[in-house]
């Protein structure tokens, strides 16, 4: 069922370049997103991966032009969707865009539905349109219900979000989202609130709404089982940069980055029970302390001279693999 | 919905209950009515039999009973005052007034208050939202009649548009709503502006616009909604105020309303319409706090619950 990645000359639906996002007013300005690129095509799924505090949220905020007005972030760079930068539209022309075009899953399903309007309501008012008739919009609605796997959805729509459990409520947050059928959906760890049990079958319906629209996805996680089960391709991020990125498989088996190894070997082993769960030594650098160099230096087994005064450079190899990094670890040896 | 309805008049009659026991205990802890109600040269047959006819010879209890089936059958006794008048009737006779200028006062600090915490909200920490924020300062800050004096004096003495004092023209209430708005409007507007600027942060405003709503739909459906439900809860709250409020306002500008009544009975020594303005006081502000959580209930469907 999961759409195929694509190959990398097919035309990206979504092409980010350069993206930064400065903090603060000018003198002072702490940069949180520096200079991420990355492409999605139509029915990829791209995991953005990272520890909290990367830059992940901010990343995807900025992206649609949600930032809170009231921390004055500067962003920088092109976001392209469909050719449109969607980061030079004029304020105006952002609601056609959002819905349509692209749009997101937040984390918090208890809080993102509005307490007074009935599941009905918030559902309908994505689906209007010139043309619609009120019936015609409820009978969309009951459809889209059943699609993100709502039980009983002529009576759900009657309810309001209280009456919903937390896993049902992120269905009908995805139910919205995805009415006008976007080009891409960016999930922004949707099932972070949810049982376990919950999560696998949320990604499931996410897997089975992307095949039926053929919608590119962009899956923000901390959870590398998570990458492994529904992405095509990951970018590892570590303090605002992409320090990695490529096919799932071959990024997951044999990282180049020593964070990306890191980050891996921190995952908690199935077969055999450990006193102490593995960790990264250290902590995230605190944004704005390191800017000529490469942010991982500090704790990073391999580090030299040249990578506490250099920002090293991300270098491609022939299969798409690219990694920032002065002394990569060898190609195939994983463990 | 009906339910719930039920339960709050339920608990209302109640909390009714309590307060004319308090009613009633506060008249005979006061003093003693008789020698309120006979002059200092009643004898002390005349005494007897006042007593006995009041019934302030027969048990406290009894004389509760009494006091509250009469009550329920909408007397409270006359007036001690020359014309010795059903209190109830006084009382009724001056609530329109009351009722008139409560109404007014409310109506303009929702009609000021709303759009001004909305303009403030949405222009935030613009000019606006500051200005906005300092006349709410000074609003709940200002003492009432020293305020009532003071419009008074610039708008009837100094520039002689509009009446000191009456009743009956709608010139007359202007300033006394003025007067009685001014610290609603505040509290109205401070409430209004938070509570927006909570909604405009919330997760679920970001959602509508994730969703590609327009934005007047975000602002104007979703965030104000959320933003009037606190503000709804205090309207309660105020209509409290500007009944009790009402005492000094009422007397400053001679208005003829309960809040005035209440002061003349202090004033006589009138105990009995005293009472009578307290329980019609109390059940007003019930009443006011019974619609609100209706209309709360209406808006909000968490509180049906």
């Amino acid at each position: 069922m999961t759409a195929s990645p694509r190959s990398p000359q097919a035309t990206p639906v979504l092409q980010v370049d350069g993206l930064s996002v400065d903090f603060g007013r000018a003198d002072d300005a702490v940069r949180i997103v520096d200079e991420v690129s990355f492409s999605l095509a139509a029915g990829e799924t791209l995991g953005l991966v990272g520890e909290s505090g990367c830059g992940k949220s901010t990343t995807v905020l900025a992206l649609l032009r949600l930032l809170p007005p009231r921390v004055s972030a500067r962003v920088s760079g092109t976001v392209k969707l469909n050719g449109d930068d969607l980061l030079r539209l004029p304020e105006k022309a952002l609601p056609a865009v959002r819905g349509r075009g692209i749009t997101m899953i937040p984390q918090n399903p208890m809080t993102s539905l509005n307490p007074l309007f009935t599941i009905g309501r918030q559902l309908e008012e994505c689906l209007d349109g010139p043309g619609v008739s009120p019936a015609r919009r409820r009978e969309l609605a009951i459809e889209q219900l059943r699609a993100v796997g709502i039980s009983e959805p002529e009576r759900r729509l009657n309810q309001f979000p209280h009456e919903l459990s937390g896993g049902m409520r992120q269905r009908v947050v995805g139910a919205c989202v995805t009415a006008r059928s976007p080009r891409v959906l960016i999930a922004d760890e949707p099932t972070t609130a949810l049982d376990a049990t919950v999560q696998v079958q949320y990604l499931d319906m996410l897997k089975s709404l992307q095949a039926r629209s053929g919608m590119a996805m962009l899956f923000v996680t901390h959870d590398i089982g998570v990458v492994a089960r529904i992405c095509d391709r990951i970018a590892v991020m570590y303090a605002g940069r992409i320090v990695e990125s490529g096919k799932v498989d071959t990024v997951l088996r044999s990282p180049r980055h020593w964070y990306t190894r890191a980050l891996i070997d921190s995952l908690p082993p199935l077969d055999r029970q450990l006193d102490r769960l593995p960790t990264i030594a250290g902590t995230l650098p605190r944004p704005g302390t390191i800017t000529e160099a490469c942010r991982f230096a500090p704790r990073c087994p391999a580090a030299h001279d040249k990578c506490r005064t250099d920002i090293p450079p991300a270098v491609t190899d022939t299969d798409g693999h690219v990694v920032a990094c002065w002394t990569p670890r060898e190609q195939g040896s994983g463990q | 919905m009906l339910k719930y309805m039920l339960r709050r008049c339920v608990e209302m009659a109640g909390a009714m209950l309590v307060m004319s026991l308090l009613v009633f205990m506060l008249g005979r802890a006061l003093g003693d009515p008789v020698s309120l109600l006979l002059s200092d040269y009643a004898t002390a047959e005349d005494r007897a039999l006042l007593t006995q006819e009041l019934g302030l010879d027969k048990p406290l209890a009894v004389q509760y009973l009494t006091f509250l089936s009469k009550a329920l059958r909408g007397d409270l006794g006359r007036s001690i005052s020359a014309d010795r008048q059903p209190v109830v009737d006084s009382v009724m006779r001056r609530l329109p007034a009351s009722l008139q200028l409560a109404a007014a006062a409310l109506l303009v600090s929702l009609l000021v208050g709303i759009p001004l915490g909305i303009l403030a909200a949405l222009r935030y920490d613009s000019w606006i939202d500051h200005l906005v924020r300092g006349i709410a300062l000074v609003g709940q800050s200002v003492p009432v009649f020293w305020l009532g004096i003071v419009l008074m004096f610039i708008f009837s003495v100094l520039l002689g548009w509009l009446p000191t004092s009456g009743y009956g023209q709608l010139r007359n209430i202007v300033l006394p709503a003025a007067t009685m708005s001014l610290f609603s409007i505040a509290a109205v507007t401070r409430l209004t502006r938070n509570s927006m600027r909570e909604a405009l942060d919330s997760d679920y405003v970001r959602l509508a616009r994730i969703k590609g709503l327009a934005e007047s739909r975000v602002i104007w459906q979703h965030a104000l909604s959320n933003s009037l439900v606190p503000v709804l809860t205090f309207m309660g709250t105020f209509f409290a105020t500007m009944i009790t409020g009402a005492v000094v306002i009422e007397t400053v500008f001679g208005w003829p309303g309960i809040g005035r009544l209440a002061f003349e009975a202090i004033l006589a020594r009138d105990f009995p319409l005293m009472q009578a303005v307290v329980l019609v006081m109390t059940a007003l502000f019930m009443s006011a706090n019974l619609a609100v959580d209706v209309l709360q209930a209406w808006l909000d469907p968490r509180v049906r619950l």
